[in-house]
């Protein structure tokens, strides 16, 4: 009886030691067997012949933020709050904008010069007390009453302007004789009032900003690591190291 | 050295390089089974690239129930089975073709002849379709077999199939490549020579 599976299992020694022994007193006595195992055998030795190609391998797992960002995954990270903070850089250089608006909503940082209509809630503008004194000085009642045009001439460029520089042109001023330099000294004074009036007021809205960007950056922060913590069992070809991202996180949104 | 289990535990605890240290480990036997089974170099490398990438994916379902060669062996001939259903064709394996003689001379083993080596590449030319001729079952159970070491129960395991199944398969894998080769006019003869090889092989 030529037991095919044991003739295979005792090719590949892969037999216990009672299987051997009936294989190799089977093989005493079959010279079928015997034969086809000496085939099996050299058929075996030219199977040993057949090498793959060796070609250059070497794949790697890398990681690649940018390329997640890019294909819009579900975890991919695009904080927002990122642009706040350059933008926050610019409006600290420009302190001679007039009329700054900052809004940091769903669709990101807006800052809009000149558009703005002052809302209840703001304080009202410091009033220029030694201005209206200065201008109440003036000997000259035509001065005054020119002074005074200029003076709210200012205010309306701080409410209302085209958010350029509220600087006081030919245009604008009354067409008599040159200023005198006490008719200069007064309307400078009128002029750096409303700058710090409106340096204060985009001081304050600055620090408006920064709270708000603070605030979004947390709640972007808290996304990353939701986002973060979701992708620690589930992975794609792309890894993004936690410590690597938080810290780039923090270093951008530091406060200048 | 690390064992696959350790490494396969740091990364699924996010450890990037530990990962790489399997794929640089398995790498090569992956990409020797896929082309063996398909028969096409290029494809052969996108398989091993994608039984990678899946491994990857798929880290957070794999407890260990399995050894992690496996695993990857058992993605790897799915992927394989797709392609060749893909395909809907028989694989032939594309051998280089033509011989350099003067590529050849610096292979000669002090023992052999320039005609023993080109016997010997000829040889490999004929494996390979004796091989390509085979069903997709038995030509895979010889694969595992001969080029990865697997036991049979490992092969039953890997292809869900009885035991018994895994031999007959074997035998009967076997038995048409005997026949083959001889009609390729390559003798199966179980040599000195050819015992000295196989055993230089597996050394």
């Amino acid at each position: 009886m030529c037991d095919k599976e044991l003739l295979v299992g005792y090719l590949y020694d892969e037999v216990d030691a009672a299987e051997r022994r009936t294989m190799e007193s089977h093989l005493l006595a079959c010279a079928e067997c015997r034969g086809e195992l000496k085939d099996l055998r050299g058929t075996r030795t030219r199977l040993a012949e057949w090498a793959p190609p060796t070609p250059e391998l070497e794949f790697q797992m890398v990681r690649a933020p940018e390329a997640a960002a890019s294909r819009g995954r579900r975890w991919s990270i695009s904080p927002a709050w990122g642009l706040a903070a350059a933008a926050v850089l610019v409006l600290s250089v420009a302190s001679a904008i007039a009329n700054v608006e900052v809004k940091y909503g769903p669709d990101g940082l807006t800052v809009r010069t000149g558009a703005l209509r002052a809302s209840p809630a703001q304080p009202a503008p410091i009033p220029g007390a030694v201005s209206t004194q200065a201008i109440a000085a003036a000997d000259d009642p035509r001065l005054r009453a020119e002074l005074q045009a200029i003076a709210l001439r200012i205010r309306d460029l701080e409410a209302g302007g085209n958010g350029a520089r509220p600087v006081l042109t030919s245009a604008h001023a009354p067409a008599t004789q040159p200023p005198s330099a006490d008719v200069l000294r007064v309307v400078r004074q009128l002029i750096s009032e409303s700058e710090s009036r409106q340096e204060q007021e985009l001081a304050r809205r600055l620090s408006q900003v920064l709270r708000d960007v603070e605030g979004l950056r947390r709640v972007d922060l808290d996304r990353v690591q939701r986002a973060l913590a979701e992708m620690q069992g589930v992975t794609d070809t792309t890894i993004i190291r936690q410590q690597q991202i938080e810290n780039h996180l923090l270093r951008v949104g530091q406060p200048k | 050295m690390t064992t696959d289990e350790e490494l396969v535990a740091r990364s699924r605890g996010g450890d990037l390089d530990s990962f790489n240290q399997l794929v640089v480990r398995w790498e090569r036997p992956i990409y020797a089974l896929a082309y063996r089974v398909i028969g096409r170099e290029e494809e052969a490398r996108d398989v091993a690239q994608e039984t990678f990438l899946r491994a990857f994916r798929a880290l957070g379902g794999f407890k260990g129930q399995a050894k992690f060669s496996s695993w990857l062996y058992r993605i790897t001939l799915n992927l394989c089975r797709d392609w060749i259903r893909r395909e809907r064709r028989t694989p032939v394996s594309q051998p280089p073709e033509g011989v350099d003689i003067i590529e050849l001379a610096g292979e000669t083993e002090p023992s052999e002849s320039i005609e023993d080596l080109v016997s010997r590449r000829e040889l490999g030319r004929a494996v390979a379709r004796a091989m390509a001729m085979l069903p997709e079952e038995q030509r895979t159970a010889i694969i595992l077999k001969e080029y990865h070491g697997l036991t049979f129960q490992e092969i039953a395991d890997l292809l869900e199939c009885p035991l018994s199944t895994v031999k007959t398969r074997l035998y009967q894998g076997l038995f048409v490549l005997r026949k083959q080769l001889s009609d390729a006019g390559v003798e199966s003869v179980f040599g000195p020579a050819a015992e000295r090889r196989l055993r230089a092989d597996s050394a």
